[in-house]
């Protein structure tokens, strides 16, 4: 099978390849209409700059337009199409620190691209008469996506060679661009952490082969940093400020996942460089509010723990901004729980006050009711 | 053989239907739900143990629902649960977030989140719009409410062209007359 990389040299695309490039843009358009795609216009210059920067110079590849696109999605995963389109979940981009991070993510989907895996997982099928009956089988919107998306992009992994190639070349890419390749290593253990975090949601990026503790393995021998720590770049404050707004957009997908441990380690993150947002503040309590374990593990006096911090968390969020009122009403939701009847009306109350024409009026009525029903 | 017989003796122990009928203008009791409702006349109705389906044009088009979920249990899309000490408005917040993190279900948004009865109980009433896997709009509405040691959600999901209000006003009626028998 010989096929042979994108380079300086120009390629001739075989019928196969137009077809799975075809394909993929059909796959594309799918997405790009589900309302997932997280539309900021700074952060697509931010992303397709990387472009230019990491891809080889010279490159002939007429046929291949790359681009980023990033989608709502909490999860970690990334993933590119023959054609040279990228997507990047908010999952993995509020994990990452800093543009050396994001680099590695990108030089590891290009590479893909370059090396025209995709066409090469697609001839070493058995049967790819069968593979085209079943992607020819689709009726549009999102039942498509789930089961062409693994067909015609990277998302679900290719092979171990192919991936550990992928990280290799992505590799040197990152490398001859100039970025810390060091923060390649501390990227995957960004990862790693996070999965630990949130075990059973385990992201398509990390279901690729190989194991996510090889690949760490493979980049501390790459970069020859043994110890993360020894580092220089770590956070990095302009790229927090880009990203804020899409970090916390990732954090309420978070939430309502019920991803709360990412949610809490995330929070720790922000709230050290922005202490003074009256939106953490209230995100973080919120957390607190909500959070249960699964498996009632947890025992009481830790609940009364997680309610202390939620109103302390609150009153944060209206000391800093003294119209924040859902925190107000997420007070009195905390203090109803706890049985304190009196602090639990006057919130209540006050919030309403406050906002007599809330759509949610109902509901604060309900709340109401309930905290004067209690002994 | 001996599967055969299993299966025979699950569906007679079970006592609903295993196959689509026909709802008559007599009130329909699940007995292991424990609640009766008037089905809309001449919809066809799908139970067994823990839900009961009815359509008038399909499920895809129109489908009103009824279904218990265990609390504690797993759910289909978030990490979150039903806990039994929740409150109206926390339930409502779960099933919201359930719905939300739907990788299948596209341009989710919710509103008139309310809170109401139903049965006589405490109940939490929500409206959605969406857009289907296969990209048909669709609206709906939910209920959650706890009786005894058991959550139910209750629901009305129709496409959005023609079919939503058409048959709205078959829901109302089904949940005006829903009442729990135990």
């Amino acid at each position: 099978m010989n096929v042979p990389n994108l380079g300086t040299q120009s390629v001739v695309i075989q019928d196969d390849e137009r077809r799975l490039m075809n394909r993929a843009k059909e796959v594309r358009e799918a997405i790009d209409q589900s309302g997932w795609i997280y539309d900021d216009q700074a952060i697509s210059v931010y992303l397709n700059a990387f472009i230019p920067k990491l891809l080889p110079q010279g490159l002939k590849a007429d046929e291949v337009d790359f681009v980023i696109k990033v989608i709502k999605d909490p999860a970690l995963n990334a993933f590119s199409f023959p054609d040279g389109q990228i997507y990047v979940t908010t999952g993995i981009l509020a994990v990452a620190e800093n543009e050396s991070q994001i680099a590695t993510l990108l030089a590891h989907e290009l590479t893909h691209v370059l090396h025209r895996h995709g066409l090469k997982s697609f001839r070493s099928l058995k049967n790819t008469t069968a593979w085209w009956e079943s992607v020819g089988l689709f009726t549009g919107g999102l039942g498509m996506i789930v089961s062409e998306l693994a067909k015609v992009s990277s998302v679900s992994g290719f092979s171990q060679g192919l991936e550990t190639e992928a990280d290799e070349a992505g590799f040197e890419l990152l490398k001859k661009a100039g970025f810390d390749t060091a923060q390649s290593v501390k990227f995957f253990e960004l990862m790693d952490h996070y999965y630990k975090d949130e075990k059973g949601t385990e992201p398509y990026f990390f279901s690729s082969h190989p194991k996510l503790v090889e690949r760490i393995k493979n980049f501390k021998r790459l970069s020859g940093v043994q110890d993360v720590s020894e580092t220089s770049e770590t956070i990095d404050l302009h790229y927090q400020e880009l990203f804020h707004e899409l970090i916390v957009e990732n954090l309420k997908l978070c939430l309502s996942s019920g991803m709360y441990k990412t949610v809490e380690n995330q929070l720790s993150r922000l709230m050290k460089v922005y202490p003074q947002d009256a939106h953490l503040a209230f995100l973080k309590g919120e957390l607190y509010r909500e959070r249960h374990d699964p498996q009632e593990k947890r025992k009481d006096r830790d609940k009364d723990k997680d309610y202390a911090v939620s109103l302390e968390s609150y009153d944060l969020a209206l000391s800093l901004n003294n119209d924040y009122d859902e925190a107000e009403l997420g007070k009195g939701r905390v203090l109803l729980i706890q049985g304190k009847k009196d602090e639990a009306l006057r919130c209540l109350n006050q919030y309403l006050q406050k906002k007599s024409s809330a759509d949610n009026k109902n509901l604060v009525e309900y709340l109401l009711k309930k905290a004067k029903s209690q002994p | 053989m001996r599967k055969i017989i299993f299966i025979f003796l699950v569906v007679m122990l079970s006592g609903c239907e295993t196959t689509w009928k026909k709802a008559e203008l007599q009130g329909f009791t699940h007995p292991k739900m424990k609640f009766t409702a008037q089905l809309p006349v001449n919809w066809m109705y799908f139970s067994n143990p823990k839900m009961i389906d009815i359509t008038k044009d399909g499920e895809l088009l129109n489908d009103i629902f009824v279904e218990t979920v265990g609390f504690n249990t797993e759910l289909s899309a978030t990490k979150k649960r039903y806990k039994p000490n929740m409150l109206m408005d926390e339930l409502a917040e779960v099933d919201i977030d359930n719905l939300r993190s739907n990788a299948s279900i596209q341009h989710f948004d919710v509103f008139n989140n309310q809170m109401t009865t139903l049965g006589g109980e405490d109940a939490y009433r929500f409206e959605i719009r969406y857009q289907t896997s296969d990209g048909l709009k669709k609206k709906g509405i939910v209920y959650g409410t706890k009786h005894h040691d058991r959550f139910y959600r209750i629901g009305y999901m129709a496409a959005e062209q023609y079919y939503y209000d058409l048959h709205r006003k078959s829901f109302e009626k089904f949940i005006q007359s829903f009442q729990f028998s135990d």
